[in-house]
């Protein structure tokens, strides 16, 4: 299945612009892991590139390596004490651009006690509800995002379940009725 | 199906210059918009989603669709159970095509393994996906038929689907939940004479399809409901992330069975039908020709299908081996035990395989830490994006448009809220 993916060979001038980039395979697929801060011009590149624009974004997900001993990771040592560590969570982009029947995958890091990265919004509007769900089950903000709500939770739910910290049987507090007039978490 | 000629005033150009006239708001200029809930207790919501609309007199102004009534916490379960015990929790997903979410999964670990599976297997997979997939757009056409008042095709397509899945119960002793797939192969081998009946129920469909389309594809209620109506065009169902049948009937040719073909996709003969306009009537006819295309690719597997031959790999890294063995032999033995108690290890780290399910791109995206239980699983739902944009398609439209634009897309709870 490698020829459906974007290979180093293919990518000559992706690692041209990002020197930074860290280039990895597993399983045939490639990961393009990029510090957070060039998220905005890695938008850019993909969306526009030349040869292969990736026009659909197929997917944003996030993965809490808070207990997480995963040595092929860097900079993460899985204690306690990296509960508000700037690599905590790993952000993952599934980009796929039709004409050329190619996929890309970007990865990149954020953490700290309110985990912040630009939104991709602006460049494709899969993301409204990709955001929403990656906000909604991890609690990382995307700036830029127009209407970042939870989208499967409901809106008093307390804490981020997919983070690794919440527990398995965790309860929520019983609700009272809502004021009608604020349905919804809109006034 | 035949190429329908549409009269000139029933285009789409023509049906939009009427809507425009429709669309002028009754009420006088000062008014506030109200507020309608709709769903998620409401049989034309499927149960399991809420709107609330703003409406300016007839005309929808704003929608916020709110999904999540059905979220189970699919993807946090997947955390702590082994991979084979986790695999009935993809019946869940989309619980009208249970067998393409098991064998996506399962091809997902397989891929993870490096098994590969049988001949036989492989067939006998590409033949439920379709079954399945031909199930799922039964399921969906009767709902469009049935929320716009045509209870008749509901009641025929019912009764196809119902054949079908009659006959999964005899291979596989469920209706719906069937978790047939395992890794490396399939729970157990079909029945003598499944396949020959498969032919004949697949036959006995043909007919109540052709009442079906003589009761709606000219019917004048049916047209004036769907054309022109729930509309997205080529570039925004793209940029909106956007797959499957409902991308393929705004005219993009993007199905991964041809894209990226799996299983035995490529070995057999079949097209990818596209629409024109993104429409509630281009939406209904694509995935009407793709039962047509699902029918063909059943009949060339069922003639091509290999009768005999093992369906299990014998690479039992991952699959249990035969009881025979378990009970004889102290490696059957070892295996069984460490696959049941720690569950098949793969290598760490990560991959996303996606299968094409009836609602578009089914993706699992796996980080293995090495042991028995997925580090975490994400499920690339196809409907979740759909329901993202649904909120562009509908305003503009009128309050009863809803029901049929929201039965066209076919979002289904269970994989959308997983």
């Amino acid at each position: 299945m490698a020829q459906y993916w974007l290979l180093k060979d293919d990518l000559k001038d992706f690692f041209k612009q990002f020197p930074h980039a860290e280039y990895s395979e597993q399983f045939d697929q490639p990961n393009i892991r990029i510090p957070n801060a060039d998220l905005e011009k890695i938008f850019d590149f993909f969306k526009n590139h030349e040869k292969y624009p990736m026009d659909i974004l197929l997917d944003i997900t996030a993965v809490d390596y808070l207990t997480s001993d995963y040595a092929e990771r860097p900079n993460v040592t899985g204690r306690e004490e990296d509960l508000y560590s700037d690599t905590r969570f790993d952000l993952i982009y599934h980009f796929y651009s039709v004409e050329t029947n190619r996929r890309v995958r970007v990865l990149t890091t954020c953490g700290g006690e309110h985990p912040e990265v630009i939104s991709s919004y602006e460049w494709w509007q899969a993301a409204h509800y990709l955001e929403r769900e990656v906000w909604d089950m991890f609690g990382i903000k995307f700036t830029g995002h127009p209407d970042l709500r939870r989208v499967l939770l409901y809106e008093e739910f307390e804490g981020f379940p997919l983070r690794k910290d919440y527990p398995t049987l965790g309860e929520q507090p019983r609700l009272s009725l809502r004021n009608p007039e604020q349905d919804n978490g809109r006034s | 199906m035949a190429e329908v000629e549409i009269p000139a005033k029933y285009k789409v150009e023509e049906v939009r210059k009427r809507k425009e006239i429709l669309e002028l708001p009754i009420s006088s200029p000062g008014d506030e918009p109200i507020k309608i809930n709709l769903g998620p207790s409401h049989p034309a919501m499927h149960g399991t989603i809420k709107m609330i609309a703003e409406m300016v007199g007839e005309t929808i102004v704003n929608i916020d669709v709110e999904p999540g009534f059905l979220h189970r916490g699919f993807e946090k379960m997947m955390e702590n159970h082994t991979y084979p015990s986790a695999l009935p929790y993809t019946d869940r997903l989309n619980y009208v095509t249970a067998f393409i979410n098991n064998f996506g999964f399962a091809a997902t670990l397989e891929k993870m393994f490096g098994i590969e599976i049988t001949e036989r297997c492989a067939w006998l997979r590409t033949l439920f996906s379709e079954l399945s997939r031909i199930t799922d757009h039964y399921t969906c056409q009767a709902a469009i038929c049935s929320e716009i008042g045509a209870m008749t095709p509901f009641l025929y397509f019912m009764q196809a689907r119902d054949w079908i899945w009659e006959h999964f119960n005899w291979a596989t002793g469920a209706r719906q939940t069937y978790s047939y797939a395992r890794i490396g192969g399939l729970a157990r081998d079909i029945p003598d004479g499944w396949l020959e009946k498969c032919k004949e129920i697949l036959k006995s469909n043909i007919p109540l399809l052709k009442d079906v389309h003589g009761l709606m594809d000219r019917n004048r209620i049916f047209l004036d409901r769907t054309q022109g109506v729930g509309e997205i065009s080529k570039e925004d169902a793209i940029n909106a992330g956007i797959t499957g049948p409902f991308l393929r009937s705004t005219g993009v040719n993007y199905d991964i069975r041809k894209a990226m073909p799996y299983l035995k996709y490529d070995e057999l003969e079949w097209e990818v039908p596209v629409g024109k306009y993104g429409d509630n009537y281009d939406r209904w006819y694509v995935r009407n020709r793709e039962i047509e295309e699902s029918m063909k690719i059943c009949f060339q597997c069922i003639d091509n299908m290999p009768r005999t031959g093992p369906i299990n790999t014998d690479d039992f890294e991952a699959h249990l081996p035969d009881k025979a063995e378990v009970y004889s032999t102290i490696e059957g033995l070892i295996n069984h035990f460490k696959i049941v108690i720690d569950g098949p290890q793969p290598p760490k780290g990560s991959v996303y395989h996606c299968v094409e399910a009836a609602n578009g791109e089914l993706g699992f995206f796996v980080v293995s830490d090495g042991t028995g239980t997925a580090y975490r699983l994400h499920v690339r739902a196809p409907s979740f994006m759909i329901m993202g944009v649904l909120d562009k398609i509908i305003i503009g439209h009128q309050l009863a448009d809803i029901i049929p634009i929201f039965g066209s897309v076919n979002m289904v709870g269970g994989e959308c809220d997983r």
